[in-house]
């Protein structure tokens, strides 16, 4: 092919026969320069989830205020009828209805009433599954979780006995004595089966005394219980309520915790998730459970024997925390008075004038040898008293 | 059950305030997608990453869709500006596409 060209001119060069071998890379187009669309998918595939995401927040948003204003629609009549004031968000001074449950979250919802003889107040909470959250919702398909409603009244100091009494599933009776601080201290034996009283097997009780489980559980309650066992999680009256057991820190003397008398329930919305307006017309029969309950504990009372036991065990309760708390007291005390004899012996130290140094010292001497003299005749005392 | 009128006044009890002590800690959910958010946003904006500011964006979804009403608006908003201009940030660096994983 080279034949139409004169071979001189090419002298001095290589035969390029040798490039003729080498392979042809042909690089491709960065694929931002490409004009399409398509190299972007996983860009796409991004946003779309988001979008997805965000449709899902909205339906999902939607169906809890549905859910919530069903329920509060079929329930205001009978807390109305019962209560002085409904719905209160907190943010005004005077007592004030609001007449409209009060959003905390797009998936918990909260009423307070008040303003009934035999109680402070109910706060009711509506804790629906997170609709909005996608990942929620995946993570329901394996696991489904139920919407719940907990309803927590507060009970003044006349208005109950002193007992501790719970029913509910199993499930939920093992984990609550667990949990609960009054459950674990005054309830120690296992939960019993519900079969005892008449009511369905899936129940338990756990109870501080057989009187009380005998008082609480009259045949009302039993009725209420059973025809809607599937619904109640968890029922707890309590005059020790202290919410669920803290977790000491160390180093920290501990108080004894603050207890209210409070009745606690826990009931499941029907359709573990897959719940419809309709259904919240379902829970009207519980909350009249709750409303006897209220009037039931106002009557119920121990007699003689039961109270003594009661007053016995929270004596006991006292006693064992007095005594645990006992050694950090005692290693607080230490420390104090340590500290109060270092603050004078600085004192001492940093006085300029030593006539006075050597006053406040011997001041000093004097004070801890009077100390020793008082414990010596305590001692005494005690030995006294003990012959 | 209604008692007299003014009984009932005397016994008003307003919402009481102390409920709101727990909801901290019975739900961590849009504090740690809030943080992991931001974690992401740094990772992708620093180390030129396109996925961890993708991830940025949907934690600060999540967060914002697990929050509470109580919280500030203005702290959901700077983690979503903040995940937004990761995302930018990596595109206008690289404006080639994300290749996936496998």
């Amino acid at each position: 092919m080279y034949s139409k060209y004169d071979p001189d001119e090419f002298d001095g060069m290589e035969k390029p026969s040798q490039s003729l071998k080498d392979p042809l890379i042909i690089h491709t187009v960065p694929a931002h320069l490409q004009n399409s669309w398509e190299s972007y998918y996983m860009e796409i595939l991004m946003v779309t989830g988001l979008l997805a995401y965000i449709m899902n927040y909205i339906i999902g948003k939607n169906k809890n205020s549905r859910l919530a204003t069903a329920w509060f629609n079929s329930h205001r009549e009978l807390l109305e009828s019962n209560f002085a004031l409904v719905g209160d968000d907190g943010t005004s001074k005077d007592a004030v209805s609001t007449g409209k449950l009060n959003q905390e979250n797009e998936h918990i919802y909260n009423l307070w009433c008040s303003g009934r003889v035999c109680c402070e107040g109910m706060l009711i909470q509506l804790k629906f599954v997170k609709r909005q959250d996608l990942l929620n919702v995946l993570a329901r398909m394996m696991r489904p979780v139920c919407d719940q409603v907990q309803i927590k009244v507060t009970l003044n100091d006349e208005d109950m006995d002193t007992f501790v009494f719970a029913v509910g599933t199993k499930k939920a009776m093992a984990r609550m004595q667990k949990e609960m601080q009054d459950l674990s201290e005054f309830c120690s034996d296992k939960p019993k089966s519900g079969a005892k009283y008449g009511l369905p097997e899936i129940l338990a009780i756990l109870t501080e005394m057989g009187e009380v489980t005998d008082g609480v559980m009259d045949s009302k309650m039993v009725h209420y219980i059973t025809n809607h066992a599937d619904k109640i999680e968890s029922i707890h009256f309590s005059d020790q309520f202290s919410g669920t057991k803290v977790v000491q820190e160390d180093g920290q003397p501990l108080k004894l915790p603050e207890t209210k008398k409070t009745l606690l329930f826990t009931f499941n919305v029907p359709g573990m998730g897959n719940t419809s307006p309709k259904d919240m017309d379902t829970l009207l029969p519980l909350m009249n459970m709750v409303i006897y309950s209220i009037d039931k504990v106002k009557k119920l009372r121990l007699n003689r024997e039961g109270k003594q036991k009661a007053d016995k065990n929270r004596a006991r309760v006292e006693e064992n925390f007095l005594k645990q708390t006992h050694n950090q007291r005692q290693e607080a005390a230490q420390t104090r008075r340590e500290e109060k004899k270092r603050a004078e012996k600085e004192r001492i130290m940093s006085e300029e004038d030593p006539e006075r140094q050597r006053r406040l010292e011997e001041a000093a001497q004097r004070r801890d040898q009077k100390k020793i003299e008082k414990k010596q005749m305590k001692m005494k005392q005690i030995k006294v008293k003990a012959m | 059950y209604r008692t007299r009128q003014d009984e009932d006044k005397r016994r008003l009890n307003c919402y009481p305030p102390s409920t709101e002590a727990n909801p901290t800690l019975e739900d961590p959910t849009p504090d740690y997608m809030n943080l992991l958010g931001m974690i992401f946003s740094m990772c992708g904006l620093m180390l030129k990453l396109k996925w961890c500011a993708w991830i940025a964006v949907y934690c600060s979804f999540i967060s914002f869709a697990n929050s509470r009403s109580s919280e500030d608006t203005k702290q959901m908003m700077s983690s979503f500006m903040l995940s937004i201009s990761a995302v930018v940030m990596s595109y206008l660096q690289n404006p080639q596409p994300m290749s996936p994983p496998w």
